[in-house]
């Protein structure tokens, strides 16, 4: 570790002076000249066929420039998943939630854009409609995208015997569980900024996750081709999984097309909630059998999730349910079956977990209530099937590091686990108790785009031996741009303040898949650390020449080349650039490298494969206090361990995992977008409630580093992992205090007195429910 | 609708502005003068983003009206930099890694500013408390609670006046 | 939205009426809190904002030796750090240090908060239950009310025409009375009461001689509970008695179901909060 400059040291963000001195540039910040306004007309009903739209009104509006329907939209169908298009920009001639897409102005100002959106006349025709998934497969439900039973993807999987192994099991439990929609709440809501350019092409400036994935899918829906579109993306203000393909960026580029000007489109906070993209709701079905000493002899689920009116990643993401917890522990027998199904609600996609966390909920509060009724340790009948380094899982998934045991150990003694627990004996109103969940997740997901995984980069060393790195993820803020520096930095014997790495344009970026699946630093880390590989070699390469050396004699640091046998001898890089241009022509001192992980697609049918490079595994420990007349649960602490195989910057992975558990126990206790007949009634961050400053502990980090030898300098993913298992941490620590399981997300004040009350009221012997 | 004209002063600046009635604090912070550091994160007094400093208190910029700030003294976000140089407290947020995104962040160095100006010994409870109204999606909040408590310290022990370009406790 | 709306900032009383009597649509502007969020939300739509700011009859907080005034236009924090209200209205202090968050409070001001009407106004129940009476001005002149006749409804109150609060008179309670306000939210801040109570007790001689409860968000308005006073009058502060208090107060509360809560979670909460409120003040008084 010490051998490093820059790789495992606590820096602060590389731009972050811009973020903190308020100059850095957000697209919602973007002003163009001649810039125009955009407001999108909304759906006020779940179902209903458009019988007509007249938008002269609106048209005649003085300071209207353009008003968008249908009709100005090339009609085709696409989506981020070429299975399953059922996008249109505006809508054709039916809507299928509230909030979808249906005619969009660009005028002057926003007001008059306002305006002009309360002058079109829409006249709908309301269908019947249906908002949950298992309600929407039944027969005779009614039909929203033509979809048999509406289902738009089932999921099946079976492995080792699953039937005999709950035969022979010591205990089998069998639950459903239900996990809610929850909203990412990023600060910055969705935005765009179009500008129309010659040919029918378009610049566009947008908070985006996945610029060059997301051109496929807008050129399709813009009729043009992918390489006409250029996509920049300046300061990011959070993304959590929500901004990868967004509709709301091809409205603006089909008003900045009609009018011939650059069209601004910012969602109010409002839209942003009842026409994101929040997180799939999913059923869950789960049965576990389990071995008296805590083996895990089979698992078994079922999951139904709510696809919305429209598909966004609902597929994989209920695949991801339904078996990648799977190489959490040893499973060997394992049956998933899996259905996303439309629903007249908001359309549904990644947040944070995608699909993993959902599960783990289920999973994690299992395992623990299997734990209490064989009298095991919760640790230790995790530590019995837990995953070693060099693992294979059923599934072919290569496990080339692991320090999951670590992980468990370190997170029971760092939280004093043991004697924590089982203080449900206070006196009081107020209950304590702790519960301890674990997590595993991939760095990369080779499922989510067959064609191609990897990343590249190209590393330019400029004439005063600047070093800029261009490359094609994404730093959406969680701290990617700092951790690329410090990879390139280190691998190229760079200063780290030479080092900038460029913000994605995909006009000089090279190709990447963008940020997902907690894939940034390992597999983009890998894509910038190559191209630092190769440019080091030029500038060796250039430096041999200089001292008339052999380039095994040399190595670099601190932007030098210096002769290893005579460190004082020493040429700046700026000096080996310059000869290199100057002797050249002009040419730019390049080195380009890439990264093609070792993964392999799921086979379509039998679901094996190797998703990512790298996987990660993390243990949690929560303690909270339950107010038994309020019903309230306070998490009063936290304690987290994971393995992320090296820490590039543990200052930045402390604070992915203290978000991350903030917004697990947000999901655990407090947030949810209640949905009244396809209507969120809580639109609005008052009512949509995060957790503010006062309602999260502190977290008290631990990193456990075996050193992936996937992973640059070893890394693993952080991200998502940080989230996963927090509600069940929560929820085992509520158990802990009160002796309740909760099976349903949120677990609010109002379930927990209930809870309690019916609890109380059957110990009296007389059955009843409510609080009074 | 009637325009007026206003005068303000805008990081110690007087400025004579035209503005409407259905103007904001906020739009004419971001639009008029072109001080984008001041964001936008729900336009209804529930983030905290748009936090500025007037008269001497934080107040959200999205619930004041423009010509309510006539004669009034904001400080916004671009006010803490003096040549160039970010407050110590700026700083503080970098070092402890209490900037993720960043797009909470103007309005939450802003409160901060505003708590440390009036009580420069907080308590972790009084930095919690202070800034309970700006919603950060990122960071758990920890990180910036430590900031505002070590740029606390750090004055306390006066090490402020080695900072160049410190303008003030933070 | 506010397009169209115009926007008047008076310097005297009759300027204000005036305007307020002569126009339909036009709205006072205060702390603007409430009625900006509801019009850029374009659930009010207001002709003219008449802002208030300038007027002194609003501004002040002063102690006139048997009462207290405060002026319509005190914010939140002015309240929360003012001496005499720290001292001689200790259950008002709470409750205006427990709205919302910083920047609001900074905005929100008292006579807003009453005039905004919610059924879960923060100043509801200690105003109540510290028997205050609000100041009128308008076209018709000057009048006072007491508290308990201002709130007429969610969003209604008894203000007429061209009328304005000016300010809050709060006669100063005997010294013995102590008062406790609490509150319940589903967040630790920003976050609007699901109920909330202001209880007041005199002892004297081992039991209660005065005894006030007063609960928000249970029904239309704030309103006061006979039933809960006279259970603890002439009575000791013993634990049965404020259980039999905290059930007696939930008699006449009848709350709503909305996005925040259920009406039984919120009528179970009456009672979890008057007896703690109740306990605090039986420990105080240890
Ligand atoms: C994020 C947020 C959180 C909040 N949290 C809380 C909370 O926890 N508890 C709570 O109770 N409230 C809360 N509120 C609501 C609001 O802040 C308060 O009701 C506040 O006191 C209103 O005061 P104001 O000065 O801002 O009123 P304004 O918005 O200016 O006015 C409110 C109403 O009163 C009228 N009015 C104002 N002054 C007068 C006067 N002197 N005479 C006649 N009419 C007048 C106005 O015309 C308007 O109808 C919150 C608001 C926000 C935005
Ligand atoms: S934008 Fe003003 S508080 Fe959110
Ligand atoms: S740093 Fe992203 S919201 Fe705070």
């Amino acid at each position: 570790m010490s051998a490093f400059t820059y790789v495992g040291k606590r820096l602060p963000p590389v731009d972050g002076e811009e973020r903190a001195s308020g100059r850095a540039q957000y697209v919602t910040d973007i002003k163009l000249p001649g810039m125009l306004h955009g407001k999108i007309l909304r759906s006020p009903l779940p179902h209903a066929r458009i019988a007509s739209i007249d938008t002269s009104a609106a048209e005649a509006l003085p300071g209207v420039k353009a008003v968008a329907t249908w009709a100005d939209t090339p009609g085709v169908s696409f989506g981020p998943i070429p299975a399953f298009e059922d996008w249109t920009i505006l809508a054709k001639d039916k809507v299928r939630f509230v909030g979808e897409e249906v005619a969009a102005v660009a005028a002057v100002d926003e007001a008059t854009a306002l305006r002009a959106l309360d002058l079109i006349e829409v006249e709908y025709e309301e269908l019947p409609a249906v908002f949950d998934p298992v309600e929407a497969m039944k027969p005779g439900a009614p039909s929203i995208n033509g979809r048999e039973r509406n289902v738009v993807m089932p999921f099946s999987l079976e492995r080792g015997d699953v039937d005999g192994a709950l035969a022979g099991a010591d205990l089998v439990l069998e639950e459903d569980y239900y996990t809610n929609q929850v909203y990412q709440a990023y600060m910055e809501t969705m935005a765009g900024v179009v500008r129309p350019e010659k040919h029918g092409g378009f610049t566009m400036w947008l908070p985006i996750q996945i610029p060059n994935k997301s051109r496929l899918t807008y050129g399709k829906a813009l009729g043009v081709r992918p390489e006409d579109i250029r996509i920049i993306k300046p300061f990011m203000g959070g993304a959590f999984g929500a901004k990868m393909e967004v509709d709301l960026h091809l409205v603006a580029a089909v008003l900045a097309r009609k009018c011939g000007r650059p069209v601004r489109i910012v969602n109010t906070r409002h839209e942003d909630i009842v026409a994101g993209n929040p997180r799939v709701p999913m059923h869950i079905h789960l049965k576990m059998g389990f071995m008296r000493d805590g083996r895990f002899a089979a698992k078994e689920v079922r999951i139904v999730a709510a696809n919305g009116g429209r598909t966004v990643y609902s597929p994989p993401i209920m695949a991801t349910a339904c078996y990648r917890v799977d190489t959490l522990y040893t499973f060997e027998n394992v049956r998933a079956e899996g259905y996303a199904v439309d629903t007249n609600t908001v359309p549904t996609g990644a947040f944070r977990g995608f699909g993993n966390s959902q599960m783990t909920f289920p999973l994690e509060t299992m395992i623990d209530q299997a734990a209490a009724q064989l009298g095991l340790d919760p640790v230790a009948i995790r530590r019995r099937n837990a995953v070693p380094t060099g693992y294979v899982s059923i599934h072919g998934w290569e496990v080339g590091s692991s320090g999951q045991e670590q992980t468990l150990d370190n997170v029971a003694r760092i939280s004093g686990l043991a004697s924590r627990r089982r203080q449900a004996a206070d006196t009081g109103p107020v209950r304590r108790g702790v519960g301890l969940a674990a997590c595993n997740h991939v760095s990369g997901n080779k499922a989510f785009f067959p064609p191609f995984d990897g990343s590249s980069s190209i590393v330019r060393i400029a004439e005063d031996g600047k070093v800029i790195v261009f490359h094609g993820e994404c730093d959406m803020g969680q701290g990617q741009t700092t951790a690329f520096s410090q990879i390139v930095a280190e691998a190229l014997g760079a200063r780290l303040e030479d080092v900038t790495v460029a913000e994605v344009d995909t006009q000089v970026s090279p190709y990447g898949l963008g940020s997902f699946a907690t894939r940034g630093t390992t597999i983009g880390g890998m894509g910038v650390k190559k191209g630092a590989d190769a440019a080091k070699e030029l500038l060796l390469q250039a430096a041999a020449e200089h001292f008339g050396a052999d380039i095994l004699a040399l190595d670099t640091e601190q932007s030098e080349v210096y002769l290893k046998a005579d460190p004082s001898r020493r040429v700046s890089f700026g000096h080996l650039a310059r000869g290199f241009i100057f002797t050249h022509g002009g040419l730019p001192m390049v080195a380009q490298g890439h990264y093609v992980p070792n993964t392999v697609a799921p086979d379509p049918k039998t679901k094996y494969g190797n998703v990512s490079p790298a996987y990660v595994f993390g243990a949690h420990v929560a303690e909270v206090e339950v107010d038994t007349e309020t019903g309230e649960v306070r998490v009063t602490g936290y304690w987290a361990s994971h393995d992320v195989g090296r820490a590039i910057n543990p200052m930045q992975l402390e604070g992915q995992v203290q978000g991350g558990v903030a917004q697990g126990i947000g999901w655990a206790l407090m947030e949810d977008m209640i949905t009244r007949e396809g209507r969120i009634a809580n639109p609005t961050l008052l009512d949509y409630r995060v957790p503010g400053s006062k309602d999260v502990p502190r977290v008290t980090c631990d990193f456990v580093e075996p050193v992936d030898p996937n992973g640059p300098f070893g890394a693993k993913g952080i991200g998502e992992p940080a989230l996963n298992p927090v509600p069940a941490a929560v929820a085992n620590a509520i158990y802990d205090a009160i002796g309740i399981r909760f099976t349903e997300l949120p677990i609010t004040a109002e379930k927990v007195l209930a809870a309690l009350r019916a609890r109380e009221a059957a110990q009296r012997g007389r059955g009843g429910q409510g609080f009074v | 609708m009637r325009k007026q004209l206003i005068t303000l002063t805008v990081n110690g600046d007087r400025c004579e502005v035209a503005v409407t009635p259905d103007m904001r604090l906020l739009d004419l912070i971001r639009d008029e003068l072109e001080l984008k550091g001041t964001k936008e994160g729900c336009g209804e007094g529930e983030c905290g983003a748009c936090t500025v400093i007037m008269n001497g208190l934080p107040v959200n910029a999205c619930l004041v009206l423009a010509p309510q700030a006539a004669e009034a003294d904001i400080v916004t976000i671009e006010g803490l930099t003096t040549n160039g140089t970010m407050s110590l407290l700026q700083r503080q947020f970098l070092d402890n890694g209490a900037v993720q995104c960043g797009f909470c962040s103007p309005g939450m160095i802003m409160t901060a500013k505003a708590l440390l100006d009036d009580n420069p010994a907080p308590s972790e409870d009084d930095v919690r408390d202070a800034l309970s109204g700006n919603l950060c999606r990122c960071t758990g909040y920890e990180k910036i609670v430590d900031a505002v408590l070590v740029t606390a310290a750090l004055v306390g022990q006066g090490s402020a006046e080695s900072v160049p370009g410190e303008g003030g406790a933070a | 939205m506010l397009s169209g709306t115009e926007y008047v900032r008076p310097s005297t009383m009759d300027e204000a009426s005036g305007l307020l009597a002569n126009d339909e649509g036009a709205v006072v502007l205060a702390g603007g809190t409430d009625v900006l969020v509801a019009a850029f939300a374009g659930r009010m739509s207001v002709s003219t904002l008449v802002d208030v700011s300038s007027l002194p009859e609003l501004k002040g907080v002063e102690d006139w030796g048997d009462c207290v005034w405060i002026g319509a236009l005190t914010t939140m924090t002015k309240l929360c750090a003012s001496d005499v209200v720290n001292r001689v209205l200790p259950g008002l202090g709470s409750a205006a240090a427990a709205m919302g968050c910083w920047q609001v409070r900074n905005r929100a001001t008292i006579g807003g908060n009453l005039c905004n009407a919610s059924p879960s106004a923060e100043m509801g129940p200690p105003l109540l239950v510290y028997e205050a009476a609000v100041d009128l001005d308008g076209v018709g002149g000057k009048r006072r009310l007491p508290i308990s006749e201002f709130f007429k409804g969610p969003g209604e109150t008894a203000l007429a025409k061209g009328e304005l609060v000016t300010g809050i008179r709060i006669p100063k309670p005997d010294a013995g009375l102590r008062v406790a306000y609490v509150r319940r939210a589903l967040r630790r801040s920003m976050d609007i009461p699901l109920v909330n109570v202001a209880v007041g007790v005199q002892m004297g001689d081992g039991v209660g001689v005065d005894a006030r409860v007063a609960l928000g968000a249970v029904a239309p308005v704030p309103f006061r509970v006979p039933v809960a006073e006279e259970i603890l009058v002439g009575r000791p502060l013993t634990d049965s008695v404020i259980q039999e208090a905290a059930e007696g107060a939930c008699c006449p509360a009848r709350p709503i179901t909305d996005v925040r809560a259920t009406a039984e979670y919120r009528l179970a909460m009456v009672e979890v909060l008057v007896r703690r409120a109740l306990i605090q003040l039986a420990e105080e008084s240890v």
